[in-house]
Protein backbone atom coordinates (compact mmCIF):
# COMPACT_ATOMS: atom_id res chain seq x y z
CA UNK A 1 0.00 0.00 0.00
CA UNK A 2 1.72 3.20 -1.05
CA UNK A 3 1.63 6.40 1.10
CA UNK A 4 -0.72 8.18 -0.67
CA UNK A 5 -3.64 5.23 -0.98
CA UNK A 6 -3.34 5.06 2.90
CA UNK A 7 -3.80 9.19 3.98
CA UNK A 8 -6.67 8.42 0.86
CA UNK A 9 -8.14 5.58 3.19
CA UNK A 10 -7.42 7.46 6.98
CA UNK A 11 -8.96 11.06 5.12
CA UNK A 12 -12.22 9.04 4.23
CA UNK A 13 -12.65 7.56 7.46
CA UNK A 14 -12.47 10.81 9.03
CA UNK A 15 -15.31 12.43 6.94
CA UNK A 16 -18.08 11.31 8.86
CA UNK A 17 -16.59 12.06 12.34
CA UNK A 18 -14.87 15.66 11.68
CA UNK A 19 -18.37 16.77 9.26
CA UNK A 20 -20.18 15.43 12.58
CA UNK A 21 -18.30 17.04 15.75
CA UNK A 22 -18.23 20.50 13.13
CA UNK A 23 -21.90 20.26 12.73
CA UNK A 24 -22.75 19.77 15.92
CA UNK A 25 -20.60 22.72 16.69
CA UNK A 26 -22.18 24.84 13.96
CA UNK A 27 -25.62 24.38 14.98
CA UNK A 28 -25.51 23.99 18.46
CA UNK A 29 -23.50 27.39 18.88
CA UNK A 30 -26.52 29.79 20.00
CA UNK A 31 -28.73 27.31 20.98
CA UNK A 32 -31.29 28.20 23.07
CA UNK A 33 -32.53 24.92 23.91
CA UNK A 34 -32.21 23.77 27.66
CA UNK A 35 -32.16 20.49 26.23
CA UNK A 36 -29.20 20.55 23.46
CA UNK A 37 -26.86 23.13 25.17
CA UNK A 38 -24.20 24.52 22.66
CA UNK A 39 -21.23 22.17 22.28
CA UNK A 40 -18.64 24.78 23.52
CA UNK A 41 -20.69 25.00 26.85
CA UNK A 42 -20.45 21.32 27.11
CA UNK A 43 -16.68 21.77 26.73
CA UNK A 44 -16.36 24.26 29.18
CA UNK A 45 -18.24 22.30 32.21
CA UNK A 46 -16.01 18.96 30.56
CA UNK A 47 -13.27 21.06 31.57
CA UNK A 48 -14.22 22.03 34.49
CA UNK A 49 -15.50 19.43 35.99
CA UNK A 50 -13.50 16.61 34.79
CA UNK A 51 -10.16 18.29 34.15
CA UNK A 52 -9.30 17.54 37.24
CA UNK A 53 -11.57 18.75 40.02
CA UNK A 54 -13.87 15.55 40.06
CA UNK A 55 -10.95 13.19 39.65
CA UNK A 56 -9.88 12.65 42.32
CA UNK A 57 -13.60 12.44 43.98
CA UNK A 58 -15.58 10.30 41.44
CA UNK A 59 -13.42 9.45 38.21
CA UNK A 60 -10.91 7.24 40.38
CA UNK A 61 -13.70 5.84 43.03
CA UNK A 62 -15.39 4.74 39.40
CA UNK A 63 -12.31 3.08 38.21
CA UNK A 64 -11.28 1.46 41.40
CA UNK A 65 -14.40 -0.24 41.51
CA UNK A 66 -14.56 -0.83 37.68
CA UNK A 67 -11.23 -2.10 38.41
CA UNK A 68 -12.18 -4.38 41.12
CA UNK A 69 -14.43 -6.02 40.31
CA UNK A 70 -13.58 -7.03 36.71
CA UNK A 71 -10.19 -8.43 37.81
CA UNK A 72 -12.98 -10.65 40.13
CA UNK A 73 -15.01 -11.94 37.99
CA UNK A 74 -11.55 -12.48 36.11
CA UNK A 75 -10.23 -14.75 38.79
CA UNK A 76 -13.24 -16.24 39.71
CA UNK A 77 -14.23 -16.87 36.07
CA UNK A 78 -10.87 -18.63 35.29
CA UNK A 79 -11.07 -20.54 38.44
CA UNK A 80 -14.49 -21.88 38.46
CA UNK A 81 -14.35 -22.27 34.86
CA UNK A 82 -11.11 -24.89 34.75
CA UNK A 83 -13.04 -26.62 37.96
CA UNK A 84 -15.89 -27.19 36.23
CA UNK A 85 -14.07 -28.17 33.19
CA UNK A 86 -12.22 -30.85 34.62
CA UNK A 87 -14.71 -32.01 37.03
CA UNK A 88 -17.81 -32.72 34.82
CA UNK A 89 -19.70 -33.87 37.50
CA UNK A 90 -19.38 -30.54 39.30
CA UNK A 91 -20.40 -28.32 36.04
CA UNK A 92 -23.86 -31.39 35.79
CA UNK A 93 -24.96 -30.49 39.49
CA UNK A 94 -24.55 -27.00 39.21
CA UNK A 95 -25.85 -26.53 35.62
CA UNK A 96 -29.43 -25.31 36.53
CA UNK A 97 -27.89 -22.87 39.03
CA UNK A 98 -25.68 -21.01 36.56
CA UNK A 99 -27.75 -21.37 33.81
CA UNK A 100 -30.31 -18.98 35.77
CA UNK A 101 -28.09 -17.06 37.59
CA UNK A 102 -27.17 -15.43 34.16
CA UNK A 103 -30.27 -15.55 32.58
CA UNK A 104 -31.38 -13.37 34.89
CA UNK A 105 -30.89 -9.46 33.85
CA UNK A 106 -28.03 -8.26 35.41
CA UNK A 107 -28.79 -4.88 36.32
CA UNK A 108 -31.74 -6.17 38.27
CA UNK A 109 -29.37 -7.17 41.15
CA UNK A 110 -28.44 -3.84 41.52
CA UNK A 111 -31.60 -3.70 44.23
CA UNK A 112 -30.46 -6.86 45.69
CA UNK A 113 -26.90 -5.91 46.64
CA UNK A 114 -27.83 -2.73 47.93
CA UNK A 115 -30.60 -4.39 50.30
CA UNK A 116 -27.96 -6.51 51.47
CA UNK A 117 -24.55 -4.39 51.53
CA UNK A 118 -25.58 -0.93 51.17
CA UNK A 119 -24.31 1.47 49.01
CA UNK A 120 -20.54 1.81 49.89
CA UNK A 121 -17.75 0.31 47.54
CA UNK A 122 -17.89 -3.52 48.80
CA UNK A 123 -21.53 -4.30 46.99
CA UNK A 124 -20.61 -2.74 43.83
CA UNK A 125 -17.01 -4.46 43.41
CA UNK A 126 -19.23 -7.67 44.30
CA UNK A 127 -21.47 -6.94 41.98
CA UNK A 128 -19.52 -6.41 39.12
CA UNK A 129 -17.39 -9.80 39.85
CA UNK A 130 -20.38 -11.81 40.39
CA UNK A 131 -22.51 -10.65 37.02
CA UNK A 132 -19.26 -10.50 35.03
CA UNK A 133 -17.63 -13.81 36.15
CA UNK A 134 -20.51 -16.13 33.83
CA UNK A 135 -19.26 -15.13 30.80
CA UNK A 136 -15.78 -15.71 31.54
CA UNK A 137 -16.73 -19.45 33.35
CA UNK A 138 -17.95 -20.32 30.31
CA UNK A 139 -15.66 -19.53 27.73
CA UNK A 140 -13.26 -21.42 30.35
CA UNK A 141 -15.32 -24.22 30.59
CA UNK A 142 -15.05 -24.62 26.51
CA UNK A 143 -11.56 -24.07 26.39
CA UNK A 144 -10.21 -26.51 28.43
CA UNK A 145 -12.97 -28.37 27.01
CA UNK A 146 -11.78 -28.33 23.57
CA UNK A 147 -8.22 -28.89 24.36
CA UNK A 148 -6.41 -31.46 21.88
CA UNK A 149 -6.13 -34.70 22.38
CA UNK A 150 -2.55 -35.05 21.13
CA UNK A 151 -1.54 -32.40 23.78
CA UNK A 152 -2.97 -34.03 26.87
CA UNK A 153 -1.86 -37.12 25.75
CA UNK A 154 1.83 -35.83 25.18
CA UNK A 155 1.41 -33.97 28.90
CA UNK A 156 0.32 -37.29 30.30
CA UNK A 157 3.47 -38.92 28.60
CA UNK A 158 5.54 -36.59 30.02
CA UNK A 159 4.62 -36.89 33.26
CA UNK A 160 3.51 -33.61 34.50
CA UNK A 161 1.94 -32.63 37.13
CA UNK A 162 -1.93 -31.57 37.52
CA UNK A 163 -0.71 -27.96 38.57
CA UNK A 164 1.71 -27.93 35.30
CA UNK A 165 -1.38 -29.33 33.06
CA UNK A 166 -3.41 -26.54 34.54
CA UNK A 167 -0.62 -23.46 33.81
CA UNK A 168 1.15 -24.58 31.30
CA UNK A 169 -1.13 -26.63 28.94
CA UNK A 170 -5.16 -25.84 29.73
CA UNK A 171 -4.83 -22.52 30.59
CA UNK A 172 -2.46 -21.26 27.69
CA UNK A 173 -4.42 -23.65 25.33
CA UNK A 174 -7.98 -21.72 26.46
CA UNK A 175 -6.68 -18.45 26.51
CA UNK A 176 -8.27 -16.80 23.20
CA UNK A 177 -11.56 -18.40 24.20
CA UNK A 178 -10.86 -17.09 27.94
CA UNK A 179 -10.45 -13.66 26.22
CA UNK A 180 -13.37 -13.59 24.31
CA UNK A 181 -15.38 -14.27 27.73
CA UNK A 182 -13.10 -11.45 29.04
CA UNK A 183 -14.04 -8.69 26.25
CA UNK A 184 -17.79 -9.43 26.85
CA UNK A 185 -17.70 -9.41 30.74
CA UNK A 186 -15.45 -5.54 29.96
CA UNK A 187 -18.50 -4.38 28.27
CA UNK A 188 -21.00 -5.36 31.02
CA UNK A 189 -18.38 -4.71 34.29
CA UNK A 190 -18.36 -0.84 32.04
CA UNK A 191 -22.36 -1.30 32.65
CA UNK A 192 -22.46 -2.20 36.09
CA UNK A 193 -20.17 0.45 37.12
CA UNK A 194 -22.28 3.16 35.78
CA UNK A 195 -25.68 1.47 37.19
CA UNK A 196 -24.57 0.42 40.44
CA UNK A 197 -23.37 4.57 40.48
CA UNK A 198 -27.11 5.53 39.35
CA UNK A 199 -29.15 3.72 41.73
CA UNK A 200 -27.36 3.63 44.70
CA UNK A 201 -24.15 5.96 45.10
CA UNK A 202 -22.68 8.89 46.30
CA UNK A 203 -19.92 9.36 44.11
CA UNK A 204 -18.71 8.46 40.49
CA UNK A 205 -18.81 9.25 37.19
CA UNK A 206 -22.36 7.54 36.44
CA UNK A 207 -23.58 9.57 39.80
CA UNK A 208 -22.72 12.88 38.94
CA UNK A 209 -24.09 12.51 35.58
CA UNK A 210 -27.52 11.00 36.55
CA UNK A 211 -27.18 13.93 39.10
CA UNK A 212 -26.44 16.22 36.97
CA UNK A 213 -30.06 15.23 34.60
CA UNK A 214 -31.57 15.33 37.98
CA UNK A 215 -30.99 18.68 39.08
CA UNK A 216 -31.45 20.18 35.26
CA UNK A 217 -27.61 20.62 34.98
CA UNK A 218 -27.39 19.96 31.35
CA UNK A 219 -23.98 21.03 30.08
CA UNK A 220 -22.82 18.72 33.17
CA UNK A 221 -24.61 16.10 31.72
CA UNK A 222 -23.83 16.06 28.70
CA UNK A 223 -20.05 16.33 29.70
CA UNK A 224 -20.46 12.95 31.92
CA UNK A 225 -22.15 11.63 28.91
CA UNK A 226 -19.04 12.85 26.75
CA UNK A 227 -16.49 11.33 29.60
CA UNK A 228 -18.32 7.82 29.80
CA UNK A 229 -18.04 7.40 26.50
CA UNK A 230 -14.41 8.25 26.05
CA UNK A 231 -13.78 5.94 28.91
CA UNK A 232 -16.07 2.97 27.01
CA UNK A 233 -13.68 3.29 24.01
CA UNK A 234 -10.54 3.91 25.49
CA UNK A 235 -11.23 0.37 27.66
CA UNK A 236 -11.83 -1.40 24.79
CA UNK A 237 -8.61 -0.31 22.84
CA UNK A 238 -6.72 -0.76 26.25
CA UNK A 239 -7.95 -4.36 26.17
CA UNK A 240 -7.83 -5.42 22.54
CA UNK A 241 -3.72 -4.22 22.90
CA UNK A 242 -3.14 -6.20 26.03
CA UNK A 243 -4.94 -9.19 24.61
CA UNK A 244 -3.24 -8.82 21.50
CA UNK A 245 -0.22 -8.82 23.55
CA UNK A 246 -0.67 -11.72 25.73
CA UNK A 247 -2.26 -13.47 22.70
CA UNK A 248 0.80 -13.01 20.17
CA UNK A 249 2.05 -16.41 20.20
CA UNK A 250 -1.49 -17.59 19.37
CA UNK A 251 -1.81 -15.10 16.33
CA UNK A 252 1.73 -16.22 15.05
CA UNK A 253 0.81 -19.09 15.00
CA UNK A 254 -2.76 -19.49 13.53
CA UNK A 255 -0.64 -16.73 11.17
CA UNK A 256 1.60 -19.48 10.19
CA UNK A 257 -1.09 -22.02 9.66
CA UNK A 258 -3.08 -19.43 7.21
CA UNK B 1 -18.00 -18.57 16.88
CA UNK B 2 -21.04 -19.90 15.48
CA UNK B 3 -21.57 -22.41 17.35
CA UNK B 4 -19.07 -25.35 18.13
CA UNK B 5 -21.00 -28.84 17.80
CA UNK B 6 -17.65 -30.84 18.12
CA UNK B 7 -17.01 -29.71 21.93
CA UNK B 8 -19.55 -31.70 23.69
CA UNK B 9 -19.10 -34.69 21.69
CA UNK B 10 -15.36 -34.98 22.53
CA UNK B 11 -15.95 -34.20 26.09
CA UNK B 12 -18.07 -36.97 26.67
CA UNK B 13 -15.72 -39.27 25.37
CA UNK B 14 -12.89 -37.79 27.58
CA UNK B 15 -14.99 -38.08 30.57
CA UNK B 16 -15.18 -41.93 30.80
CA UNK B 17 -11.69 -42.19 29.77
CA UNK B 18 -10.08 -39.66 32.44
CA UNK B 19 -12.69 -41.15 35.60
CA UNK B 20 -11.23 -44.47 34.42
CA UNK B 21 -14.85 -45.96 35.38
CA UNK B 22 -15.02 -49.30 33.89
CA UNK B 23 -18.92 -48.96 33.56
CA UNK B 24 -19.19 -45.55 31.79
CA UNK B 25 -17.99 -46.53 28.28
CA UNK B 26 -20.59 -49.25 27.37
CA UNK B 27 -23.55 -47.98 29.71
CA UNK B 28 -23.79 -44.66 28.27
CA UNK B 29 -27.37 -43.84 26.40
CA UNK B 30 -30.63 -44.85 28.40
CA UNK B 31 -28.70 -45.52 31.50
CA UNK B 32 -26.63 -42.80 31.83
CA UNK B 33 -29.61 -40.58 31.58
CA UNK B 34 -31.37 -40.74 35.04
CA UNK B 35 -27.75 -39.56 36.71
CA UNK B 36 -27.60 -36.54 33.66
CA UNK B 37 -30.87 -35.34 35.19
CA UNK B 38 -31.12 -36.75 38.64
CA UNK B 39 -27.46 -35.11 39.81
CA UNK B 40 -28.65 -31.42 38.61
CA UNK B 41 -31.66 -31.62 39.96
CA UNK B 42 -30.30 -33.34 43.41
CA UNK B 43 -27.89 -29.92 43.39
CA UNK B 44 -30.39 -27.73 43.18
CA UNK B 45 -33.07 -28.67 45.10
CA UNK B 46 -30.07 -29.22 47.93
CA UNK B 47 -29.26 -25.84 47.47
CA UNK B 48 -32.74 -24.03 47.53
CA UNK B 49 -33.19 -26.75 50.68
CA UNK B 50 -30.04 -25.12 52.31
CA UNK B 51 -31.23 -21.41 51.94
CA UNK B 52 -34.47 -22.49 53.36
CA UNK B 53 -33.04 -24.30 55.81
CA UNK B 54 -30.38 -21.19 56.80
CA UNK B 55 -33.35 -18.48 56.29
CA UNK B 56 -35.38 -19.93 58.92
CA UNK B 57 -32.54 -20.85 61.66
CA UNK B 58 -31.53 -17.04 61.03
CA UNK B 59 -28.24 -17.74 59.78
CA UNK B 60 -28.79 -15.29 56.81
CA UNK B 61 -29.13 -11.73 57.38
CA UNK B 62 -33.76 -10.46 57.74
CA UNK B 63 -33.15 -9.02 54.31
CA UNK B 64 -33.22 -12.48 52.75
CA UNK B 65 -36.80 -13.98 53.21
CA UNK B 66 -36.85 -18.25 53.26
CA UNK B 67 -37.32 -19.55 49.38
CA UNK B 68 -40.52 -20.56 50.21
CA UNK B 69 -41.87 -16.84 51.38
CA UNK B 70 -40.84 -15.83 47.84
CA UNK B 71 -42.90 -18.72 45.97
CA UNK B 72 -45.98 -18.09 47.51
CA UNK B 73 -45.86 -14.20 47.01
CA UNK B 74 -44.92 -15.22 43.61
CA UNK B 75 -48.10 -17.57 43.27
CA UNK B 76 -50.20 -14.64 45.32
CA UNK B 77 -49.08 -12.42 42.01
CA UNK B 78 -50.05 -14.82 39.72
CA UNK B 79 -53.98 -13.99 40.01
CA UNK B 80 -52.89 -10.20 40.22
CA UNK B 81 -53.25 -8.26 37.12
CA UNK B 82 -51.14 -5.18 38.04
CA UNK B 83 -48.30 -8.23 38.13
CA UNK B 84 -49.18 -9.26 34.81
CA UNK B 85 -49.09 -5.96 33.27
CA UNK B 86 -45.62 -4.89 34.49
CA UNK B 87 -44.07 -8.51 32.65
CA UNK B 88 -46.25 -7.25 29.66
CA UNK B 89 -44.72 -3.93 30.13
CA UNK B 90 -41.07 -5.43 29.99
CA UNK B 91 -41.92 -8.09 27.18
CA UNK B 92 -43.12 -5.21 25.42
CA UNK B 93 -39.79 -2.95 25.38
CA UNK B 94 -37.93 -5.68 25.35
CA UNK B 95 -39.40 -6.82 21.66
CA UNK B 96 -39.99 -3.73 19.99
CA UNK B 97 -36.73 -2.96 20.98
CA UNK B 98 -35.03 -5.95 19.27
CA UNK B 99 -36.96 -5.15 16.06
CA UNK B 100 -36.53 -1.41 15.85
CA UNK B 101 -32.83 -2.13 16.66
CA UNK B 102 -32.56 -4.78 14.93
CA UNK B 103 -33.98 -4.04 11.59
CA UNK B 104 -32.24 -0.57 11.49
CA UNK B 105 -28.86 -2.73 12.34
CA UNK B 106 -29.13 -5.25 9.49
CA UNK B 107 -29.97 -2.57 6.87
CA UNK B 108 -26.82 -0.78 7.71
CA UNK B 109 -24.87 -3.80 8.44
CA UNK B 110 -25.75 -5.79 4.76
CA UNK B 111 -25.31 -2.13 3.21
CA UNK B 112 -21.92 -1.30 5.11
CA UNK B 113 -20.68 -5.33 4.11
CA UNK B 114 -21.79 -4.90 0.47
CA UNK B 115 -20.10 -1.49 0.01
CA UNK B 116 -16.98 -0.78 0.83
CA UNK B 117 -16.65 2.40 0.92
CA UNK B 118 -19.34 2.92 3.14
CA UNK B 119 -17.34 0.71 5.38
CA UNK B 120 -14.94 2.69 5.15
CA UNK B 121 -16.80 5.92 5.50
CA UNK B 122 -18.32 4.46 9.13
CA UNK B 123 -15.50 2.73 9.76
CA UNK B 124 -13.75 4.58 12.39
CA UNK B 125 -16.53 6.58 14.38
CA UNK B 126 -18.41 3.16 14.18
CA UNK B 127 -15.41 1.18 16.31
CA UNK B 128 -15.56 4.32 18.49
CA UNK B 129 -19.15 4.27 19.55
CA UNK B 130 -19.35 0.11 19.82
CA UNK B 131 -18.06 -0.17 22.87
CA UNK B 132 -19.92 3.11 24.91
CA UNK B 133 -23.41 1.16 26.45
CA UNK B 134 -26.31 2.00 25.65
CA UNK B 135 -27.24 3.04 29.46
CA UNK B 136 -24.67 6.21 28.91
CA UNK B 137 -27.68 7.82 26.79
CA UNK B 138 -30.07 7.66 29.59
CA UNK B 139 -30.00 10.78 31.36
CA UNK B 140 -30.33 12.61 27.59
CA UNK B 141 -33.01 10.21 26.78
CA UNK B 142 -34.94 10.56 30.49
CA UNK B 143 -34.18 14.43 30.15
CA UNK B 144 -35.80 14.89 26.43
CA UNK B 145 -38.46 12.26 26.68
CA UNK B 146 -38.96 11.77 30.30
CA UNK B 147 -39.43 8.05 32.00
CA UNK B 148 -41.63 7.05 29.00
CA UNK B 149 -42.33 3.25 27.60
CA UNK B 150 -40.56 5.10 24.25
CA UNK B 151 -37.96 6.22 26.11
CA UNK B 152 -36.86 2.64 27.34
CA UNK B 153 -38.04 1.07 23.58
CA UNK B 154 -35.31 3.54 21.93
CA UNK B 155 -32.62 2.86 24.44
CA UNK B 156 -33.41 -0.94 24.42
CA UNK B 157 -33.34 -0.82 20.36
CA UNK B 158 -29.63 0.77 20.82
CA UNK B 159 -28.74 -2.35 22.94
CA UNK B 160 -30.09 -4.30 20.22
CA UNK B 161 -28.29 -2.62 17.11
CA UNK B 162 -25.01 -2.86 17.92
CA UNK B 163 -24.55 -6.89 17.94
CA UNK B 164 -26.35 -7.19 15.07
CA UNK B 165 -24.86 -4.05 12.86
CA UNK B 166 -21.77 -6.14 13.61
CA UNK B 167 -22.99 -9.83 12.86
CA UNK B 168 -24.49 -8.65 9.85
CA UNK B 169 -21.17 -6.88 8.68
CA UNK B 170 -19.66 -10.34 9.09
CA UNK B 171 -22.19 -12.17 7.14
CA UNK B 172 -22.13 -10.22 4.22
CA UNK B 173 -18.18 -10.96 3.86
CA UNK B 174 -18.73 -14.17 4.70
CA UNK B 175 -20.76 -14.76 1.22
CA UNK B 176 -18.99 -17.18 -0.69
CA UNK B 177 -18.35 -14.77 -3.89
CA UNK B 178 -18.14 -18.42 -6.22
CA UNK B 179 -21.28 -19.41 -5.67
CA UNK B 180 -22.58 -16.04 -6.51
CA UNK B 181 -20.57 -16.70 -9.43
CA UNK B 182 -22.15 -20.10 -9.91
CA UNK B 183 -25.74 -18.92 -9.21
CA UNK B 184 -24.82 -15.82 -12.24
CA UNK B 185 -23.61 -19.09 -14.41
CA UNK B 186 -26.82 -20.69 -13.39
CA UNK B 187 -29.07 -17.99 -14.18
CA UNK B 188 -30.26 -16.83 -11.48
CA UNK B 189 -32.17 -13.74 -11.17
CA UNK B 190 -30.76 -11.27 -8.98
CA UNK B 191 -34.00 -11.64 -6.78
CA UNK B 192 -33.12 -15.99 -6.75
CA UNK B 193 -29.47 -15.30 -5.57
CA UNK B 194 -30.22 -13.16 -2.94
CA UNK B 195 -33.08 -15.58 -1.61
CA UNK B 196 -31.10 -18.90 -2.16
CA UNK B 197 -27.34 -18.07 -1.79
CA UNK B 198 -26.92 -14.83 -0.30
CA UNK B 199 -29.90 -14.82 2.33
CA UNK B 200 -29.08 -18.52 3.89
CA UNK B 201 -25.48 -17.67 3.83
CA UNK B 202 -26.31 -14.52 5.91
CA UNK B 203 -29.09 -16.26 8.63
CA UNK B 204 -26.65 -18.36 11.20
CA UNK B 205 -24.62 -14.91 11.61
CA UNK B 206 -27.83 -12.82 12.18
CA UNK B 207 -29.10 -15.63 14.57
CA UNK B 208 -25.73 -15.40 16.85
CA UNK B 209 -26.54 -11.79 16.50
CA UNK B 210 -30.68 -11.90 17.49
CA UNK B 211 -29.05 -14.03 20.53
CA UNK B 212 -26.92 -11.22 22.15
CA UNK B 213 -29.01 -8.77 20.69
CA UNK B 214 -31.88 -10.16 22.77
CA UNK B 215 -30.57 -10.27 26.01
CA UNK B 216 -28.78 -6.86 26.26
CA UNK B 217 -32.38 -5.36 25.29
CA UNK B 218 -33.68 -7.34 28.26
CA UNK B 219 -30.79 -5.55 30.28
CA UNK B 220 -31.61 -2.48 29.14
CA UNK B 221 -35.22 -2.31 29.67
CA UNK B 222 -34.59 -3.38 33.06
CA UNK B 223 -32.48 -1.19 33.99
CA UNK B 224 -34.13 1.75 32.50
CA UNK B 225 -36.82 0.72 34.40
CA UNK B 226 -35.07 0.31 37.23
CA UNK B 227 -32.92 3.60 37.23
CA UNK B 228 -35.92 6.04 35.33
CA UNK B 229 -38.56 4.37 36.67
CA UNK B 230 -40.42 3.49 33.27
CA UNK B 231 -43.21 1.02 34.15
CA UNK B 232 -41.87 -2.46 34.05
CA UNK B 233 -40.51 -5.21 36.29
CA UNK B 234 -37.32 -2.82 36.68
CA UNK B 235 -39.26 -0.39 38.34
CA UNK B 236 -41.43 -2.93 40.53
CA UNK B 237 -38.22 -4.03 42.12
CA UNK B 238 -36.72 -0.42 42.83
CA UNK B 239 -40.54 0.20 44.63
CA UNK B 240 -39.83 -3.06 46.63
CA UNK B 241 -36.15 -2.70 47.76
CA UNK B 242 -36.95 0.62 48.67
CA UNK B 243 -40.22 -0.20 50.79
CA UNK B 244 -38.56 -3.40 52.73
CA UNK B 245 -40.96 -5.84 50.51
CA UNK B 246 -38.02 -8.50 50.07
CA UNK B 247 -40.59 -11.19 49.14
CA UNK B 248 -41.57 -9.05 46.71
CA UNK B 249 -38.24 -8.22 45.39
CA UNK B 250 -36.26 -11.95 45.14
CA UNK B 251 -40.10 -12.74 43.38
CA UNK B 252 -39.35 -9.98 40.96
CA UNK B 253 -35.70 -11.06 40.53
CA UNK B 254 -36.78 -14.74 39.97
CA UNK B 255 -39.49 -14.11 37.38
CA UNK B 256 -36.85 -11.63 35.30
CA UNK B 257 -34.67 -14.81 35.34
CA UNK B 258 -37.24 -17.48 34.05
CA UNK B 259 -38.29 -14.57 31.67
CA UNK B 260 -34.66 -14.59 30.31
CA UNK B 261 -34.57 -18.23 30.08
CA UNK B 262 -37.99 -18.31 28.33
CA UNK B 263 -36.72 -15.95 26.39
CA UNK B 264 -34.14 -17.45 25.00
CA UNK B 265 -35.38 -20.62 24.84
CA UNK B 266 -37.54 -19.38 22.12
CA UNK B 267 -35.07 -17.78 20.42
CA UNK B 268 -33.05 -20.73 20.30
CA UNK B 269 -36.09 -22.87 19.30
CA UNK B 270 -37.15 -20.77 16.40
CA UNK B 271 -33.11 -20.54 15.01
CA UNK B 272 -33.10 -24.28 15.22
CA UNK B 273 -36.17 -24.60 13.00
CA UNK B 274 -35.11 -21.88 10.64
CA UNK B 275 -30.66 -23.26 10.65
CA UNK B 276 -32.15 -27.27 10.77
CA UNK B 277 -30.01 -27.27 7.06
CA UNK B 278 -27.11 -25.53 8.99
CA UNK B 279 -24.08 -27.69 9.51
CA UNK B 280 -23.87 -26.18 13.18
CA UNK B 281 -27.29 -27.80 13.75
CA UNK B 282 -26.92 -31.00 11.80
CA UNK B 283 -26.77 -34.09 13.64
CA UNK B 284 -23.33 -35.17 13.35
CA UNK B 285 -23.24 -39.19 12.53
CA UNK B 286 -20.91 -40.61 14.83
Amino acid sequence: MTVAERTRIVGVSLIVPVVLIVLWWVLSADSTSAFYPSLSSILTSFKDTWLFSRVGSDVVPSLIRFGLGYLLAVFLGIFFGVLFGRLRLLDLAFQPTVQFARSIPATGLVPVSITLMGIGNAPKIWLIGFVCMFPILLNTIDGVRGIERGLEDVARTFRLTRRQRIFRIQLPSAAPQIFAGMRISLAFAFIMMIVTEMVGATSGIGFVTLNAQQSFQVPLMWAGMILLGLLGAFLNIVFLLVERRVLSWHYRSTGRIQ
Amino acid sequence: MVGSPGVTVRADARTSAGTGSPSAAPSRGRRRLSPRLLIPLGTTIGLLGLWELFARTGVLPDEVPPFTDIVSWLVDQLGDPAFWTSVRQTVWQWFAGLVIGGVVGIVLGVTIGAVPFVQRLLNVPLEFLRPIPAIVYLPLLILVLGSRPQTAILLASLGAFWPLLFQSIYGVRAIDQQAIETGKVFGLSKRQRLWYIMLPSLLPYLATGVRIASSLALIVAVSIELVGGVPGLGADMAAASQNGLYDAMYGLLLVSGILGLLLNAVLERTEKRLLRWHVSHRVVNT
